[in-house]
């Protein structure tokens, strides 16, 4: 199943066994390996290091030995970036799982890498506290995994994303040692920021083992109203008056099938913060938008439908799930362009964005008579040349098994693609991980 | 270099030079050759190449109002200064984004983007003065970053000028670019990496209003007790600041503004947001500021008093030249909860050495900001000053902090750097630099103690303003 290129050296499983039972690294079953499918190819190996030294052992051992190392958590997001070039091992930090210190007087936590993000959330929260950030599956999703897959939701409009949040980190090089930089206040500029580095990065510049965020308060209350519109023009007004009105929304989305004529789509605001504030601000969207029914929700209605708001990219089945970073007002031209290709293609597609960030998430429907490669290359370019018009950037983020290899998945252009290549270079000269995940085929 | 940047673009006469020998860290004193003050990134460009072809190591300065002496040539003979790349290029209100060149003062983009309802969050006190292309080099701060964020949470793309002249984009007008994040390394490098020629900012809505709270304690103990309390209950002030004793006396002799002279500490507390909700959390920074021992508690009435207790705030260290010949601003970092502790600190390092010390810090944040007062004619007292400085960031160390939170490490902290990083950290900060700077000739001898050049400061600066 694997394709293997001439130019990378050919793995040597057997001494590469033979060096991590000397190491006693816990290895997993066939039935780890299924789980760890990524692109429709099982890893040869999975791996359970129990500490970071082990992880720095295995990096040792996979450099020598020729092998690929894929970093994960617990697998739920391993089908975004391009595909892996080599037959590879997946490295999974899930034994790695401490909280490391949570101070609640000074708003930090520290978690190991392979801590999960809901069990995260649930130990800061007995103190009133959140990481405000809301990758999609927190129970299913590793705090490393949310780190390098750059894993935001709908709050990032009013709560910043990972790299926000993100105070210090430690890594394990490619190479085998443990380096760190940031650390455990809030406020730091002694040496490079480096944790940047690694946010959205798909482990492919080091293996994450332990992470410090800064913390918030929970909100006393949180509420989540949905405005269904008759059409995009409708929308878009609506936003507008939403952006100049005075409030602060927590968050900001418009979802909407394509094609749009003769359905709904719907702008969501949600409010959090004391009750009083929440109240008064559901009170001023409801003047603003002029007695239309709007459904609210509070309380655990709320927290569902933000579950929901949060989850859906990654729920559901889909040809293709694509991303495009806008800027905000290109939202409702980037609509027209989905009408187009969609009109063109026969192809259905959903849409949510995070209205007030420029986001889009589309995910095109398996159509009903099988698609081409051809025609899936062909509606992604065009999506792609669509979002660049409007000075923004598309990226497949996940693609059927079978249609993923013909596609283009970062796109042509990156800026400052060699750069990034000499990044690569200095900290993982022998692309031991995850060799061509990520853009330009690093 | 007339060729590139024209006849009026370098500066090469010695009593013009001396205008460019230090910034706002005024210790160590080092006139380039020559300045070169280019107009547009394709001159910069030129400029670099040129540098490049001639082997001849360059520094970037903004308007050097830095305080680590990040724009101290050392072993570069030529000064790229930015002063005359200073048009905001572009203002979109809709999408809240602003693009501006890197010689643009940090308070001309707030004043811009005013009318339209919006502002450019990180405010450092020097924010009249200072650049953003210098903002972005330091990642600044200032009081109002507690809740919002300091400028590496409000930058989304810029133009840097490779050292070999190469003009890459990093991030760009909207947000997620795909690739590494080799804008949130730049952001912070101290100028490292190359020219930065423009920025694309996210600007952020005013505030729909404001309240500003001062509450007197009889210690800087109870004060601090106060903030942890404060950040504890979930309340996030705009801003929360503290004066001690020492500061409060010399800022009542030169503004009036009212302060009790008694008091052992005052902390201002600034709440923002939505009208509706301030009154009731202000009630609440009240009622924890009165539990933790505060003997008065004013409200700002309106913003004339706002702004005049701003204006107290930020201009401490001008009032502070009644008390004492000179002055050294150090910059360390506490966890928040830790605040008493290194108070407590400071004030027996003080005595050991003999030495008068104010506080005036940052509190939310636990970003301290110890004054040293000296005469530098006394040689004696400016050595304790010294060792004292370098005790306190020990400490700050020691309880889990960091010896810089905005100032930078630039020259003046080098020697501090294995404190909290390991060899291995720092080589891998280096390689990082050396992907940007291969032949280390973009400020050399900064950041990292590895550097030809290790930097023994003998004395600290006279001056700064944080």
């Amino acid at each position: 199943m694997s394709r293997t290129s001439l130019i990378e050296p050919v793995p040597a499983w057997d001494g590469f066994d033979d060096d991590l039972r000397l190491s006693r690294v816990a290895a997993g079953t066939p039935a780890d390996c299924a789980r760890f499918t990524i692109d429709g190819i099982q890893p040869e190996r999975v791996l359970f290091p129990d500490s970071a030294e082990q992880v720095c052992r295995i990096l040792q051992i996979a450099s020598v030995r020729g092998v690929a190392l894929v970093p994960a958590g617990f697998g739920a997001h391993l089908g975004l970036g391009g595909s892996l070039l080599r037959p590879f091992a997946v490295l999974s930090l899930a034994a790695i799982n401490a909280l490391v210190d949570h101070q609640p007087a000074n708003m930090t936590v520290t978690a190991q890498a392979g801590m999960r993000v809901a069990e995260l959330q649930d130990a800061v929260a007995q103190s009133g506290q959140w990481l405000p950030v809301e990758p999609p599956l927190p129970e299913a999703t590793s705090v490393g995994g949310m780190i390098s897959a750059d894993l935001n939701g709908p709050s990032r409009f009013s709560q910043g994303t990972v790299r926000d949040l993100l105070i210090g980190i430690t890594v394990a090089r490619a190479d085998g040692t443990i380096v760190k930089s940031g650390g455990r206040v809030v406020k730091n500029v002694a040496g490079y920021d480096l944790a940047k580095l690694y946010c959205g990065a798909l482990g492919t510049l080091g293996v994450i083992v332990e992470a410090t965020f800064k913390l918030r308060a929970l909100p006393a209350a949180v509420t989540v109203a949905r405005i269904p519109c008759s059409d995009m023009l409708e929308a878009r007004e609506l936003l507008e008056r939403i952006r100049t009105a005075p409030l602060e929304p927590r968050l900001i989305e418009l979802l909407t099938p394509v094609p749009t004529a003769g359905s709904d789509c719907v702008i969501v605001v949600g409010f959090s913060g004391s009750e009083e504030d929440v109240a008064n601000q559901q009170e001023t969207l409801r003047a603003l938008v002029h007695g239309k029914m709007i459904e609210e929700r509070a309380g655990k209605a709320a927290a569902a439908a933000l579950a929901e708001l949060r989850d859906a990219n990654v729920r559901g089945e889909a040809l293709l799930k694509l991303k495009a970073s806008l800027l905000p007002t290109g939202l409702p031209a980037f609509v027209s362009a989905l009408e187009d290709a969609s009109a063109e293609h026969g192809l259905t597609m959903a849409v949510q964005a995070h209205a007030g960030n420029g986001i889009v998430r589309v995910h095109v429907r398996r159509p009903e008579a099988e698609a081409t490669h051809r025609s899936a290359g062909t509606l992604v370019e065009e999506l792609r040349a669509g979002a660049a018009a409007l000075g923004g950037v598309l990226i497949v983020e996940q693609a059927a098994p079978d249609i993923k290899p013909e596609l283009d998945i970062w796109g042509g252009e990156i800026e400052a693609l060699p750069l990034m290549r000499r990044i690569k270079n200095a900290l993982d000269p022998k692309r031991v991980l995850s060799p061509g995940r990520f853009v330009g085929g690093i | 270099m007339q060729d590139i940047v024209g006849d009026d673009g370098v500066v090469s006469h010695p009593t013009e030079l001396s205008v460019y020998d230090c910034d706002g860290y005024t210790l160590e004193k080092s006139a380039p050759d020559i300045v070169v003050l280019p107009r547009s990134t394709g001159e910069v460009a030129a400029v670099l190449k040129l540098l490049r072809r001639e082997g001849v190591p360059f520094v970037p300065r903004g308007t050097g109002t830095g305080l680590s002496g990040g724009c101290l040539p050392l072993g570069a003979p030529v000064m790229v200064s930015l002063t005359r790349m200073n048009r905001i290029l572009d203002l979109d209100p809709v999408n809240r984004r602003a693009v501006v060149q890197s010689g643009v003062i940090n308070a001309w983009v707030s004043r811009e983007a005013r009318p339209h309802g919006l502002h450019f969050v990180p405010d450092p006190s020097s924010q009249m003065a200072c650049s953003i292309g210098g903002n972005v080099a330091e990642n600044s701060g200032g009081p109002h970053t507690l809740k919002y964020g300091v400028t590496t949470n409000h930058v989304l793309g810029v133009t840097l000028v490779l050292p070999d002249g190469e003009v890459v984009r990093l991030g760009g007008m909207t947000e997620d670019a795909p690739g590494y994040d080799l804008l949130g390394v730049t952001v912070g490098s101290e100028g490292t990496f190359g020219v930065v020629t423009e920025a694309v900012l996210k600007l952020h809505p005013l505030p729909q209003a404001c309240k500003t709270l001062l509450a007197v304690f009889d210690s800087v103990a109870d004060g601090s007790a106060a903030v942890s309390a404060i950040i504890a209950g979930g309340i996030v002030p705009a801003a929360l600041e503290m004066l001690d004793h020492m500061i409060i006396q010399a800022v009542e002799d030169a503004f009036h503004f009212g302060f009790p002279r008694n008091a052992g500490a005052v902390l201002i507390a600034e709440l923002d947001g939505l009208e509706a909700g301030l009154e009731r959390a202000a009630g609440r920074v009240r009622n924890v500021c009165e539990a933790n021992g505060a003997t008065e508690i004013r409200v700002a009435r309106d913003d004339r008093e706002r702004e005049a207790l701003w204006k107290c705030r930020k201009r401490a260290f001008g009032a502070l030249g009644r008390l004492a010949p000179n002055f050294c601003c150090q910059d360390g970092v506490v966890p928040p909860n830790r605040l008493p502790e290194i108070m407590e600190r400071i004030a027996a390092i003080g005595k050991a050495h003999d030495l008068r010390i104010g506080n005036v810090f940052h509190a939310g944040d636990g970003n301290i900001h110890p004054i040293l007062l000296y005469d530098e004619r006394d040689r004696d007292e400016t050595e304790r000053v010294v060792a004292a400085g370098r005790e306190i960031l020990r400490e700050c160390v020691r309880l889990g902090g960091s010896p810089t939170g905005e100032h930078g490490i630039g020259v003046e902290k080098v020697a501090l750097m294995p404190l909290i990083f390991t060899p291995d950290d720092l080589r891998t900060m280096e390689e990082v630099r050396a992907v940007f700077d291969p032949d280390d000739c973009c400020n050399p001898n900064k950041i990292f103690p590895s550097a030809e050049r290790q930097v023994e400061v003998r004395a600290p600066r006279r001056q700064a303003a944080m």
